[in-house]
């Protein structure tokens, strides 16, 4: 069963916080906030995870 | 691991899963791993799927299943990394009372993993492995070399 999240549906009458219309946003909402994360591994442990 | 979970479609090349939640109500969820700004990083995205075709990533949906999706969100990450053997996953709560919940699952969970997967805490330190009691941000897991 594949549903088509990708379609924009644009009838909600309020924004609600964390809500959002499209699969694409809420995975750009979610990976926005693990890159500000992330940002916080220097490149030592960046390295050190390679190995 | 031995938990039980619910049957879950692999979609997109492995990179998007959709279950059904089955408690009071029905909710169809989905899971979805997105390349992050570090290369072999992926985020995590679990979302509700609701009724007007609208995601919520920040809904608790009290449906009295919590332990069943998250065994079935490890059983997804499993999944991915064994399309992706050299993924990094990160992921955090909505919310600091969800990464908080994250953090006593992993707690529960570590051990059952830890011939398998590394799993690390995100925190002002950056990444450090994961402990018992510890506040984190966020986590990373990986498989284990």
């Amino acid at each position: 069963m594949e549903t088509n999240l990708m379609t924009s549906k644009r009838n909600s009458p309020k924004k609600k916080m964390g809500k959002f219309n499209t699969l694409k946003e809420a995975v750009a909402h979610k990976t926005g906030l693990v890159n500000q994360l992330l940002a916080k591994i220097d490149k030592q442990q960046l390295d050190a995870l390679a190995k | 691991m031995d938990k039980p979970f619910y049957d879950f479609v692999i979609l997109e090349n492995a990179y998007r899963y959709e279950f059904t939640s089955i408690g009071e109500k029905e909710i169809l969820k989905v899971i979805v791993y997105q390349q992050t700004d570090l290369p072999d990083f992926f985020s995590l995205t679990l979302a509700d799927v609701l009724p007007d075709g609208s995601l919520d990533v920040f809904v608790e949906s009290k449906n009295g299943d919590m332990e069943k999706i998250l065994a079935t969100v490890i059983q997804t990450i499993l999944a991915f990394l064994s399309h992706n053997p050299e993924a990094k996953i990160a992921f955090s709560g909505s919310t600091a009372h969800r990464t908080r919940l994250y953090s006593i699952i992993l707690t529960k969970e570590i051990e059952k993993v830890a011939h398998t997967l590394t799993v690390l805490g995100l925190s002002d330190k950056g990444l450090v492995p994961f402990e018992r009691n510890e506040k984190y941000d966020g986590f990373v897991i990986l498989k284990k070399k």
